[in-house]
């Protein structure tokens, strides 16, 4: 049997020492820049020299406040000009900017404080650069983690006149501070040098097409820019390329899906990449009246990855878009994590999607593969420079075909978590980083399979969460996806036992408990122990909305496993009231002017 | 400007074409508790209002609202002010 070792093409030669010269670079270059869509459409742009001029003039300021190279200046801010100057302003302030989530429109603020304020003090954020409509939100989280140059203005920051100013980026350097959207751990800071982001966007520009006056390459991209996909895959790639990208915020793609192919066509696109929900939304809700005149015969890479990839999915998205010239060859699954600072591997052109369909419980029980009902999508094989190895417990590769942790070596590869010796320890050993993810090698590829944090241990045998979780799909009365699976042991039990806990719709009646029972047993062979239903929003997730299981557990076992607090006016006020006494508290720290 | 029965077409609209509720929606309903709105479906639907109404929805001031009603009423009254 072959062991389950794979290996990627050579690394390319580094293109740039640093962040700072690739700007340079594409600032001299005289290639298209940036251009940024709103939601009725209306387009603003910005070259590639105007970014760098803005930058320098944000970081004049930043450094006469008394930023100093290598402190980490945090930013939350939409996707626009202003996040371009806060980043790059950062960078040339030889400073390390660390991108956060934005507040959720309508959504839970006390929450967002809370996680806010946890990142800022996490990542040794010294300073935090917003904009007037969102800084007014960010007091509370500041007046928490207590940054030692406050809350600032970036507009503020750009007009102040302190002069440009573009220090040297050091290739070994911390370059970027990401947070990881692991579901099975709390967010952790991801540091990564430039060399580190460097090898990542020169591995992926390996696996671009070449402009050329005949075939001009165009990136589109809809995803947040606080997260590698959007960040790296995105937008410093198109700098490093350097070439053209378009911009829409997660927000208007949200709002209206169809702009993002429309931004394709209208660009003459010929990459974008998101993960698999956006392909089944794209899917389901635009219509064909939104595609007149639509054109996608150009996009030649539709990358898929971020998460567990549904074939299904991309058989609908192919098949709904391909009238309008969309290529099913295009759709690309990859795989990768924010440790690995984005990419590990991905799947060359060709349709349909190769998959495997495997009895889950084998799968789980035995790590064989066995076939069944449960269809995987293979995602590839490694990067240029990147290698992967299924390992089993005791750390030795396994054979192809067996379910093993995934373990991935390259240059892009994080450093550490920032200020976390032990947490690095437990996932870098050698240079190899074990993803904390399930897989196996079939065909020289990889098939991702689940998660190796979040196993369930039953009567001796390891079983993936998805797999009871996957059970209550169609179940009427449980919300689709919402959903966990987990290990756990009753008091006077004789050992480990399933538990489900389960959102409820308003479909639930009151004998869903003894339905999902059933749905389980049936589908898995497994009988839960416990089912706990809950209050829609009560699961908690990461940013990127992957649900936390073990935390769930945490919450479950310690009684904290509560519906979310509803945001009334009185609330709301209160939390205004503290903002704002925070903000007066902060002084001589001014407030951002607005 | 818009009127509060007028945001409320459009809800029932985005909730029909772009959320996928079949449910017939009121005033009363809550929009996490009754229509069962996650992060995603309370971005889809801001999003969807503000294009429609030509308003921004700032985290800040919508945070206070609650349920259908609240919503129609603060963009009704956010058009009032353009």
């Amino acid at each position: 049997m072959r062991a389950a070792r794979l290996h990627g093409a050579p690394q390319p030669r580094p293109r740039h020492s640093s962040l700072n010269e690739a700007l340079e670079r594409a600032a001299v270059s005289g290639r298209p820049g940036l251009t940024f869509v709103a939601a009725d459409e209306t387009e603003t742009s910005l070259g590639w020299d105007a970014v760098r001029e803005r930058a320098a003039a944000v970081a004049g300021a930043l450094v006469s406040l008394g930023v100093r190279p290598g402190e980490r200046v945090a930013l939350v801010l939409p996707t626009g000009p202003d996040f371009m100057d806060a980043f790059f302003g950062t960078l040339l302030a030889g400073a390390v900017p660390v991108p956060l989530y934005p507040p959720v429109r309508l959504g839970r603020l006390p929450e967002y404080h809370l996680a806010t304020a946890r990142m800022l003090r996490l990542s040794g954020a010294v300073a935090l650069l917003s904009d007037g409509r969102v800084g007014r939100l960010l007091g509370e989280a500041v007046r928490r983690a207590g940054p030692r140059l406050g809350l600032r203005n970036v507009a503020g920051l750009r007009e102040a006149g302190a002069g440009p100013v573009a220090r040297e980026g050091d290739p070994g350097a911390l370059a970027v501070v990401q947070f990881s959207s692991g579901s099975t751990v709390d967010p952790k800071p991801v540091a990564l040098s430039h060399r580190a982001v460097l090898a990542q966007t020169d591995a992926l520009r390996a696996l671009m097409p070449d402009d050329t006056p005949d075939d001009p390459q165009l990136g589109v991209s809809w995803l947040p820019l606080y997260h590698d996909m959007g960040l790296i895959g995105c937008l410093l790639s198109a700098l490093t390329y350097p070439g053209p990208l378009v911009l829409l915020g997660p927000e208007v793609f949200l709002g209206r899906p169809a702009l993002w192919l429309r931004a394709l066509s209208r660009h003459r696109g010929t990459m974008s990449v998101a993960p698999s929900f956006a392909y089944a939304v794209c899917a389901r809700r635009v219509k064909d009246a939104e595609m007149e005149g639509v054109d996608l015969s150009r996009w030649r890479l539709a990358l898929n990855g971020a998460e567990q990839i549904s074939a299904e999915a991309a058989r609908r998205f192919s098949e709904r878009f391909s009238r309008w010239g969309f290529r099913p060859a295009a759709l690309m699954p990859v795989y990768g994590l924010a440790e690995a600072a984005l990419c590990v591997t991905f799947s060359p052109p060709r349709a349909p999607l190769r998959s495997v369909a495997l009895d889950p419980v084998e799968l789980a029980r035995a790590g064989r593969v066995r076939p069944g009902g449960r269809v995987l999508a293979s995602v590839g094989m490694p990067m240029p420079g990147v290698s992967v190895e299924i390992r089993d417990e005791s750390g030795t590769v396994v054979g192809e075909g067996v379910v093993g942790r995934i373990f991935a070596h390259g240059p892009s590869v994080m450093d550490e978590y920032l200020g976390q010796p032990e947490a690095t320890r437990a996932v870098l050993d050698g240079g190899w980083l074990d993803t904390g993810d399930l897989g196996f090698v079939q065909d020289g590829e990889l098939v991702v399979c689940g998660r190796a944090k979040d196993v369930v241990v039953l009567r001796g045998a390891n079983h993936a969460p998805q797999e009871f979780e996957d059970a209550l799909d169609g179940v009427p009365g449980v919300r689709l996806g919402c959903a966990v699976a987990l290990g756990f042991v009753p008091p006077g039990g004789d050992g480990e036992e399933l538990l489900l806990l389960a959102e409820t719709t308003a479909e639930a009646g009151s004998d869903l408990a003894d339905r999902i029972r059933a749905a389980v047993a049936e589908r898995t062979g497994m009988r839960p122990h416990t089912v706990q239903l809950l209050s829609p929003g009560t699961l908690p997730r990461t940013s990127s909305g992957k649900l936390r299981r073990s935390e769930a557990l945490r919450r479950w076992t310690t009684g904290t496993l509560h519906p979310p607090a509803r945001m009334t006016a009185v609330r709301m006020v209160c939390e205004m009231l503290r903002s704002a006494i925070a903000l007066v508290r902060a002084r001589p720290q001014p407030e951002p002017e607005t | 400007m818009a009127t509060e029965a007028q945001v409320l077409d459009a809800i029932r609209a985005i909730a029909r074409s772009e959320l996928e509720l079949e449910r017939p929606i009121v005033p009363e309903d809550d929009l996490l508790g009754d229509l069962l709105l996650d992060s995603l479906g309370l971005t889809v639907l801001a999003v969807g209002l503000e294009n429609r109404f030509r308003v921004k929805l700032s985290e800040e001031d919508a945070s206070g609202v609650q349920t259908v009603g609240d919503l129609a009423r603060h963009v009704a009254s956010r058009t009032g002010e353009a």
